[in-house]
């Protein structure tokens, strides 16, 4: 889930992913992700639905930071920073993981 | 289409709802294949959403496609879409020789298992199969194993248009009189499965005076922010001597040529001429504007018409409940023969 084009990282990359108990039910208009392992349940709505959504099709962050940035009307690099803020938030509710710190 | 040609027709679209009050909104893709765009997809999907969302109004996506993506893309539109239609033609030897990848790796095990998982999910699967010389004996097989494999919503068997490629791949139109048979068979085995049997121009739940697009209002945007009222190139409607050209997108709203637009609704809603005698005229309504010849002299009918005219008759007898008739009508070739060419069928007429 990373991609370094969009981002002008100051810091080295991250490959996030799933965790292995993790599970989503997309309904017309938000998405419910549940970690069944650690008993976390989030409501994805808006912005990070349709982000959850893109990313679990498999398009690149960079796809995502110009469809999120159409969407929006805003420019790139605020796009970028959103889903950075996603991601670490889903990161924090141990919904992502590190992928370096797993097999 | 880039993305902010999306949003301008979908912003534009979304004007004329509000201005017409309209609860729903309909938003159909296709192409070529849509998904060889998919960023375009992805983000009319959610952006148009997201704008019904803001006026509660109800939003409806239909995708028209070959199923040629990934698992994951599969089971996103099973959650997005609320119709999905999908080539298949029939089991893998079939799917193979009628849709050949262009680099020869086999597509069917994609196609298939796609089918599977969007059949499993929230949309509406419709089955399209499209039927040639040499698969409409195998018109049942197909059935059992849609029945059995995917059980869809609905099945639309259509005979293979004849161009220069198809000719070229070996694939020629079924006879009507076997297509009307197997059809028949099969949509017997359908309905009693729950599943719609379609066939486009013989539909005689409705009357109507045209059986696409063309002349109902709707707007089919092209990548360059064209707007027609067909699906076809350009090229083809303007050979057949058709203008539907109904204008362009521009600064985000629709341009449309009043007069472009008055005479499609005329064509759309008059009696061919050369349809006046025919019982099918307001289910067939003339079939396709751009590829059915209407300037056929009254009661002369091509291959094509023949076929709807043999389907009409089964699937009106079905919708009498009249299907041993409809099965016993079918193995008399001759009745069957001069209901087809019959130049009339007003009962004042017929001999
Ligand atoms: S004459 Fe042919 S095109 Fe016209 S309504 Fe009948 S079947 Fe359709
Ligand atoms: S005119 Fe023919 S090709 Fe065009 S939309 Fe109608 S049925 Fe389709």
């Amino acid at each position: 889930m990373n991609d370094e084009s969009q981002l002008r990282q100051t810091t080295p990359s991250v490959r996030l992913h799933t965790t292995r108990n993790l599970y989503w039910v997309r309904d017309a208009n938000f998405t419910l992700v549940i970690e069944e392992e650690k008993d976390v349940t989030k409501r994805l709505e808006g912005d990070a639905a349709a982000l959850w959504g893109w990313l679990s099709m498999g398009l690149s962050l960079s796809q995502c930071v110009r469809l999120l940035s159409a969407m929006n009307n805003m420019p790139s690099a605020e796009a970028a920073s959103e889903i950075n803020q996603h991601l670490r938030a889903w990161q924090e509710a141990g919904l992502l993981e590190d992928g370096s710190q797993t097999q | 289409m880039s993305l902010p040609m999306v949003k301008q027709v979908i912003d534009a679209y979304f004007e004329i709802l509000d201005e017409e009050k309209s609860e729903r909104a309909d938003i159909q893709f296709f192409g070529g294949e849509p998904f060889y765009s998919p960023e375009v997809v992805y983000f009319s999907v959610v952006y148009a959403r997201r704008k019904a969302e803001e006026r509660a109004m109800d939003i409806h996506f239909e995708v028209t496609t070959n199923g040629i993506f990934s698992a994951d893309v599969a089971a996103w539109v099973a959650d997005h879409f609320d119709a999905v239609i999908l080539s298949l033609d029939g089991p893998m030897d079939i799917q193979e020789s009628q849709r050949p990848a262009r680099n020869g790796k086999p597509v069917f095990p994609i196609v298939y298992n796609n089918a599977k998982i969007i059949s499993s999910g929230s949309a509406d699967l419709i089955l399209r199969s499209c039927i040639s010389q040499k698969t409409a004996r195998r018109i049942m097989e197909i059935t059992a194993w849609i029945v059995e494999e995917f059980h869809p919503k609905a099945v639309c068997f259509e005979s293979v248009h004849p161009t220069g490629q198809s000719k070229k791949a070996g694939l020629f139109p079924p006879g009507p009189v076997e297509f009307a048979r197997q059809f028949h068979a099969s949509a017997r085995i359908l309905e009693a499965h729950g599943i719609a049997a379609v066939h486009s121009t013989t539909d005689v739940s409705i009357c109507r005076t045209t059986i696409c697009p063309v002349g109902r209002n709707a707007l089919i945007i092209s990548p360059d922010g064209a707007v027609d009222a067909c699906y076809l190139p350009e090229k083809a409607w303007r050979d057949a001597g058709l203008e539907f050209r109904l204008g362009k997108v521009r600064a985000g709203k629709f341009d449309i040529n009043e007069n472009v637009l008055q005479g499609i609704r005329r064509l759309a809603n008059g009696d061919k001429p050369s349809c006046v005698n025919c019982l099918c005229r307001y289910h067939c309504a003339g079939g396709c504007h751009v590829r059915q010849n209407g300037n056929r002299s009254i009661g002369r009918y091509d291959n094509t018409c023949m076929q709807t005219r043999l389907v009409t008759i089964t699937n009106l007898l079905r919708r009498l409940n009249e299907n041993d008739l409809a099965t016993e009508w079918l193995t008399d070739e001759a009745a069957m023969a001069r209901f087809a060419c019959q130049s009339s069928d007003h009962i004042s007429e017929m001999a």
